[in-house]
């Protein structure tokens, strides 16, 4: 079933000296906002909810390419939860009105009220007694996104201004490496929570979301034209919780006319089809924060892992946490957490439960010891977590892209720690390589428990001998990904991290959230080296 | 300004308040128009897993929208979600500020007949289709907790099921979700074309598996009409399937003769509908395009491109994959064939790619409908 969440679409002219949000109405009120929560609320109450919660947000996107194309969108939304006897109901909307905000209350009462029935009698368990949200003490306030200069005060023109200077730096370089384009998406939201507990928070949040990109030129003659190119995706400009400062200043354009300088010599070697079999890898940042962000991740949602997701997105290799927790499953040097606070990626000060988002380990030295939950996931992980664990109390991670979508336990930036005095560029990293390959960049496609995937479209370079021989052509690799991360001999320094964004699907509906993960380059022993051209014949 | 009546069965707006909304709304603008677009949507979701979490999700969305045009072909559009008046006419006023920043006289009154956006906007002729099922609205307001109910006491009664060699082990966890939803769509133009389409789906999909997580089935069935969704096949189904997968072995890498499910065909399928974009096809990587070819084609139209036994066809009244018969612009959409015994026939021309060349847009190739059931092969 197809997303139902639909955006406002406003094809705004690339061209105008006006603020981007003088072309549409003013911003809501909050005080609205806060009234149609409210009212929710107390008719779920009345309704006979023992609880309930709601987001109702206003959200505008401000979409722009350094090829003059402009767009912004709004959306408006409401996202209402109510517990009945252990059931719940979630009803999401698009109508403003506060008496479809109370119908809606309504009908999401009668409908838990409805489906508790039907699971007693059937599996013989008093679901009156759980629990279906666990309790949490009443939070208010306000808060504003880190915001210097709202990008929805500045006029297209000047967008475009920023952002074409990098196409302009792109066209001045001279070499065998073109500039790609960037695309920028802005991101503006009033969110409202509020809940039966007497919670009633508000929120002013911000998000941006770009894409840069290069292309290399193989300077092999005898390459075709596909296997001349060599596009890479460039994290110089993270998604990140940012106003419209992000894309200003010099450090940046300094950042382009690096990466393409450094695009330079990848273009110089020969090129070769690639022999299939076990090597030693090199993943530079991009492509190991890509499989870290489609396996281990989505591994770590209790969602997936509780099974609540296994007839649509999957469920997760990291199950059951009770023989799990604690286990030196991966490399002793493996360190992931959860990223809050400063410019992270969908920063809040609080999720949408109304808890306060905390910065915490999910995989130490090698073992998962933490796990992604919410308040209504949070009671089962009591049974397992270990002394250091923070899921016992709600982590924070609980979110949705938009209010009337259903929220999900996911932070919006993690990251894979470096090695302070770890080595400092890919070519360090290689030069311990007597016989293998280094990866940059791909898309990871996994399977639905994340144990393993393939990498597509990547580029590859054979190493010998601690050197770079030759560039591969059709490689790909095929990874468990228990054996893979279990492998990794060693972690790149803070200079070789990359950041990417995931795009983490679930739900029927669909939704999607966004994430960012950061993340160094790895050496791996023993990868499984493939050939696109062997798996096309 | 009318609304739908929340009480009723019928959950989407009907043809005659989709025009009448349609209509008011351009009798606010001062300025040409060219087209509103209404789509309104809502669905009704429940799910159970591990045989006991219940929860249910409901959404409802309208949106209006609202375009006309600068200069040559560059069109601004405004949209909402609210109906009544007061905020329609500043939706309205917005979008013909819009205009204003770099228009000119001459831009504001497109009327060339050969101009082919005029010509797009004069009616226009579609086949009949059938995709609206009233069991289906009804089952929006009524059927996912019996339908869970029934799926909860038949994989209770598989379960408890005298115990075979092969099922006597690690007990079942369900995961099941029933989803209806409904869908309406007005297409229209101040030069008279008006499309109207208005559809029902209906999904059950039931994943079953065993708690040591090393066995597990799935079944889903979709369709329009909720009378034909069986949800006790589908549990049995899948409880079968999960039962044939206990005891797996490991299966040791090398080239294997396959047996693909409907399903799994589908999910293949559904991948390939970009290939017969006719754009892609002229690009360097295509799968039926011919790049440096020594006569000079480059499409691979008239070759055998799979096996002689695979056709795929799109049918919008395709009794298991039928669709709106006209693209979201409301430029007709119909039947066409894409392979015939193994035979590229046709690619597809999108609309604005069959405006640059002076082309009927033809198909929609991700609303192709081949080999299997509609729903693992459409997008």
């Amino acid at each position: 079933m197809e997303s139902i969440s639909s955006p406002h679409t406003i094809h705004i002219p690339a061209r105008a000296q006006h603020p981007v949000a003088s072309f549409v109405p003013p911003v809501t009120d909050p005080e609205t906002l806060r009234a149609l929560a409210r009212t929710a609320i107390e008719a779920a109450t009345q309704a006979g909810a023992h609880y309930a919660d709601i987001r109702v947000g206003e959200q505008r996107h401000f979409f722009c390419t350094s090829d003059f194309s402009a767009q912004l969108t709004i959306t408006y939304g409401y996202g209402l939860r109510v517990a009945v006897d252990g059931a719940t109901a979630f009803i999401g909307g698009t109508d403003p009105a506060p008496e479809r905000l109370v119908r809606a209350a309504r009908a999401a009462v009668a409908t838990a009220r409805g489906l508790a029935k039907i699971s007693r009698p059937n599996i013989g368990l008093d679901t009156s007694r759980l629990p279906a949200v666990a309790p949490m003490p009443e939070v208010t306030g306000e808060w504003h996104g880190p915001v210097e200069i709202d990008p929805f005060s500045v006029s297209p023109d000047d967008h475009l201004y920023a952002i074409a200077g990098f196409d302009k730096l792109g066209e001045m370089f001279r070499g065998p490496v073109s500039f790609g384009g960037v695309s920028v998406t802005w991101t503006a939201e009033t969110r409202v929570f509020a809940s039966s507990e007497g919670s009633m928070i508000t929120q002013h949040l911000a998000r941006v979301l770009p894409t840069v990109s290069l292309s290399g030129f193989s300077q092999d003659p005898s390459v075709s034209n596909r296997e001349r190119m060599m596009p890479r995706m460039l994290s110089i400009l993270p998604a990140a919780t940012a106003g419209f400062e992000c894309v200003l200043g010099t450090t940046v354009r300094e950042r382009v006319i690096q990466a393409m300088h450094d695009m330079v010599p990848w273009t110089t070697y020969k090129t070769a089809p690639v022999e299939v079999g076990r090597k030693e890898l090199v993943l530079d940042g991009a492509a190991f924060g890509a499989l870290i962000g489609a396996t281990v991740i989505p591994a770590l949602a209790l969602d997936r892992v509780l099974g609540e997701e296994q007839d649509v997105s999957g469920t997760s290799f990291l199950a059951p946490p009770v023989s799990v927790v604690g286990q030196p499953l991966f490399s002793p040097s493996l360190n992931v957490s959860v990223a809050t606070g400063g410019t992270h990626y969908d920063r809040r000060q609080w999720d949408d439960e109304g808890i306060i988002p905390r910065t915490f380990p999910v995989i130490d030295r090698g073992a998962v010891v933490d796990y992604f939950a919410s308040r209504a996931t949070i009671s089962a992980t009591r049974e397992w977590s270990a002394p250091h664990a923070s899921s016992v109390q709600p982590q924070g991670v609980f979110r949705a892209n938009v209010a009337s979508e259903v929220p999900r336990p996911m932070p919006g930036a993690c990251a894979v720690a470096s090695v302070a005095a770890g080595p400092s560029s890919l070519f360090e990293l290689a030069g311990a390589v007597k016989d293998g390959v280094i990866v940059r960049g791909g898309d990871v496609v996994p399977d639905q428990q994340g144990a393993g995937g393939v990498i597509l479209n990547p580029l590859v370079f054979e190493v010998r001998a601690g050197k770079i021989t030759r560039r591969l052509l059709n490689a790909q690799l095929e990874f468990s990904t228990k054996a893979l991360l279990k492998n990794i001999t060693a972690i790149g320094g803070p200079s070789t991290v990359e950041a990417t964004t995931n795009w983490l699907y679930a739900g029927v509906p669909v939704t999607v959230l966004q994430q960012a993960v950061t993340a160094p380059a790895v050496h791996i022993q023993n990868g499984n080296v493939t050939s696109a051209a062997l798996r096309l014949s | 300004m009318s609304r739908t009546n929340p009480d009723r069965a019928r959950r989407v707006l009907t043809r005659d308040e989709a025009i009448a909304l349609a209509e008011s709304a351009l009798q606010m603008v001062s300025v040409p128009i060219d087209n509103v677009m209404i789509t309104h949507r809502a669905a009704a979701v429940a799910k159970i897993v591990n045989n006991i979490h219940v929860r249910a999700i409901d959404l409802d969305d309208l949106l209006l929208e609202f375009e006309t045009r600068v200069g040559s072909g560059f069109r601004v559009g405004v949209g909402t979600n609210v109906r009544d008046a007061a905020t329609l006419r500043q939706v309205i006023q917005h979008a013909e500020t819009c205009k204003t920043p770099s228009m000119r006289a001459a831009d504001q009154e497109p009327g060339d007949v050969d101009d082919p956006h005029v010509r797009w906007m004069k009616p226009k002729v579609y086949p009949a289709v059938n995709l609206w099922h009233e069991s289906t609205a009804q089952a929006m307001a009524t059927a996912r907790g019996d339908t869970l109910a029934q799926m909860v006491a038949t994989m209770q009664r598989e379960h408890d099921a005298p115990a075979t060699s092969s099922s006597s082990s690690a007990p079942f966890t369900m995961a099941g979700t029933v989803a209806v939803s409904a869908r309406a769509r007005l297409c229209h133009y101040s030069g008279g074309l008006s499309a109207w389409g208005e559809a029902t789906d209906s999904e059950v999909t039931v994943s079953v598996r065993t708690q040591d997580g090393k066995a597990s089935g799935w079944s889903g069935q979709a369709h329009r009409d909720w009378d034909q969704i069986q949800p006790e096949r589908i549990v049995r189904d899948a409880v079968a399937m999960a039962n044939r997968t206990r005891d797996a072995v490991r299966l040791e890498p090398g080239r294997y003769t396959a047996v693909l499910g409907p399903a799994a065909v589908g999910q293949l399928v559904r991948l390939m509908y970009a290939w017969f974009d006719v754009t892609i096809n002229r690009s360097a990587v295509s799968p039926f395009g011919l790049v440096n070819s020594p006569d000079g084609k480059q499409l691979r139209l008239g070759q055998r491109v799979f096996d002689e036994r695979i056709s795929m066809w799109s049918d919008p009244n395709d009794p298991l994959g039928g669709y709106f018969p006209f693209f979201p612009d409301g430029w007709p959409s119909e039947r066409g064939l894409w392979v015939e015994h193994g035979v590229l026939r046709n690619l597809a021309y999108d609309e604005d790619e069959a405006l640059r060349r002076g082309r009927t847009p033809t198909l929609q190739p991700y609303r192709c409908t081949c080999l299997v059931g509609r729903r693992r092969s459409r997008r």
